[in-house]
């Protein structure tokens, strides 16, 4: 493992980031549906010692292996429990990432990051509040399954240039819908956006009626709206 | 029954002898397993069979009345068993008289099971949560840490001009022999001088701090002869000594001819330690200055006869601002840093430093410098 860590270590700075994250993909997914936490640690570590870009390394690693552990197990080819694991262990890399990205240079904005009541898939809500992160925003995350009450005391408090709401359940649109109505009612200027896997099951639409609300579908429209 | 149906109850059986996550167990009259499954022999160890069955149980559960056990046969009874793997298993038991004995039917609690993983699912959540915030939390802080040093470093630097000068004033005054002084204006002259010489070593001491801790402390290192250096800043604080009525000596051992560091801030150290030295020690006392090779590091010793120094003080005494309870003997001033600032310098040359002490006998600082 060692050798392996060499080579990569090499190949990342010699090959460029994009080449050496695909080529650890393809060590990296079977460690993670392994539930080989320590042999990810190694490979996330050599990345981030190569210092590959933190947005690929979320996008085409941690992202892109998700996606792959998710699509296994609607196959039926991996269980329940195994994906539990496998979301564990990439909240643990996540972890690896953060002396290098709250260390970046803040522009001084603010972002709230928040899955409504019921959704407890956090892990989509917390990358996002990441890339804020490597943005120079402040991205605060709240977490799985974050009450509308508790979502609203933490807008008081922090008063975010911007809210975004991850949701990965569609039949949650409800929770959602009725959070952003309760928002609007109370802090009317508050920029939201929502996006997560929800809206890959179904469409946007009953959201279109907020006026200023921002659907993302991507990490790329979520760059656009932070800049903006 | 047709063929069928004893091939379809041949094929039910052998999924539970094989694979079913079932115990079974056969019992005897005397609770002795005369037979097992599959599973239970995998839980169990195969050494399951033959034995009695409160042997199998864990040890704090080796007494348990199984009478009482058997005769409740409504509710399932929660048993922990002592399984091959090492760690216990808890299994819900159900047992079944037989012409022979008894069979005992133990099952997962699956939705304690379930429940577990939702569990677990929500403390790893809340960890990893916690985590995060934690980190964003270091990393504001340590931003605010390097403002506070940026701004001390600036408010040090322009303190530093003004006291300079009320400092040369006030020696001029004092020092000019012409100026006939009334003796309460000489006093507060002195008193003038005393304090803004006090303050100078302290935006020096501030500046030096704030400096190291924003990781910008450079060394600049040139060959030195240990020995001459030595004698140099002992010599140098000789006089100050004899004004608090100490003596100093020195013991150097043979000494390397030359050292690599930083000699401008290899004095600072050894001048803190000699001068905390004397100003902690009574008058008529002695203060020794010793060096010599140990293991290939330069170690140097500055050896007290002052009040000494608590454990619990000695944990504190390197730390900014971590003075102890003991007060100079003579009138000085102490800033609080000066072993701070002497414990940064000498790790940045790869040494270490310390103090031996205990109340009432005195206090040796030490440092070593490889070679």
């Amino acid at each position: 493992m060692i050798r392996g860590m060499h080579t990569l270590h090499q190949s990342a700075c010699q090959d460029g980031p994009a080449n050496s994250i695909t080529a650890v993909y393809h060590q990296y997914l079977p460690l993670l549906l392994a539930g080989d936490r320590q042999g990810c640690k190694q490979l996330v570590c050599a990345l981030l010692a190569a210092k590959v870009p933190i947005k690929e390394l979320y996008l085409d690693l941690f992202q892109q292996s998700m996606y792959q552990v998710g699509e296994l197990w609607a196959q039926g080819r991996v269980s329940v429990a195994k994906e539990h694991l496998a979301t564990a262990i990439t909240e643990s890399m996540l972890t690896l990432v953060y002396p290098t990205l709250f260390r970046q240079p803040r522009c001084g904005r603010k972002a709230v990051v928040a899955c409504v009541t019921n959704e407890y898939h956090q892990l989509g809500g917390k990358m996002v509040a990441d890339i804020i992160e490597t943005h120079g925003w402040d991205g605060y995350f709240l977490g799985a399954n974050t009450p509308v009450e508790d979502l609203l005391t933490l807008l008081e408090e922090k008063q975010p240039d911007l809210l975004c709401l991850s949701i990965s359940i569609y039949e949650n649109l409800p929770i959602v819908i009725d959070a952003i109505t309760r928002i609007g009612q109370r802090f009317p200027d508050q920029r939201i956006a929502v996006g997560g896997q929800a809206f890959r099951w179904g469409p946007a639409g009953p959201l279109e009626r907020f006026d200023g609300l921002q659907i993302l579908k991507d990490i790329d429209q979520l760059e656009q709206v932070l800049q903006s | 029954m047709t063929d069928r149906d004893n091939e379809r109850t041949r094929s039910l059986l052998a999924f539970l002898e094989q694979s079913a996550q079932l115990v079974v167990l056969d019992l005897d009259a005397g609770d002795k397993v005369v037979e097992a499954n599959g599973y239970a022999r995998q839980l169990l160890g195969e050494t399951c069979l033959g034995r009695y069955f409160h042997e199998l149980l864990v040890e704090a559960q080796a007494n348990l009345d199984l009478e009482q056990v058997w005769q409740q046969t409504t509710q399932p009874q929660a048993l922990s068993f002592s399984c091959s793997s090492g760690m216990p298993e808890s299994l819900l038991v159900r047992c079944y008289p037989t012409a022979s004995g008894r069979v005992v039917v133990g099952q997962h609690d699956l939705e304690e099971l379930h429940q577990l993983r939702g569990s677990l699912m929500e403390v790893n959540h809340d960890l990893s949560n916690l985590t995060r915030q934690q980190q964003k939390s270091n990393a504001e802080l340590q931003r605010l840490n390097e403002l506070k040093n940026q701004f001390l470093g600036m408010a040090a630097h322009d303190l530093r001009n003004p006291i300079a000068n009320i400092y040369a004033y006030t020696s001029l005054f004092l020092d000019d022999e012409r100026r006939q002084l009334a003796p309460d204006m000489r006093q507060v002259l002195k008193d003038l001088r005393s304090l803004s010489e006090f303050m100078l070593s302290l935006i020096s001491n501030l500046l030096d701090i704030s400096v190291i801790e924003m990781g910008q402390l450079r060394l600049d290192k040139q060959p030195l002869e240990p020995a001459a250096f030595l004698r140099q800043v002992v010599e140098l604080n000789r006089l100050f000594a004899q004004r608090s009525g100490i003596t100093l000596q020195d013991q150097f051992a043979q000494l390397p001819e030359q050292l690599l560091a930083d000699h401008h801030k290899l004095k600072q150290v050894l001048d803190n330690l000699i001068s905390n030295g004397i100003k902690f020690s009574p008058s008529g006392s002695t203060v020794l200055i010793q060096a010599e090779i140990v293991d290939n590091r330069l170690r140097i010793r500055v050896i007290d006869q002052g009040p000494g120094i608590s454990e619990q003080e000695q944990i504190k005494l390197f730390k900014p601002f971590g003075r102890g309870a003991a007060r100079p003997e003579h009138g000085q001033t102490s800033t609080g840093l000066g072993l701070a600032i002497s414990r940064k310098i000498v790790e940045a040359h790869g040494g270490t430093i310390g103090v031996f002490s205990e109340p009432g006998a005195g206090a040796t600082f030490w440092f070593e410098l490889p070679l």
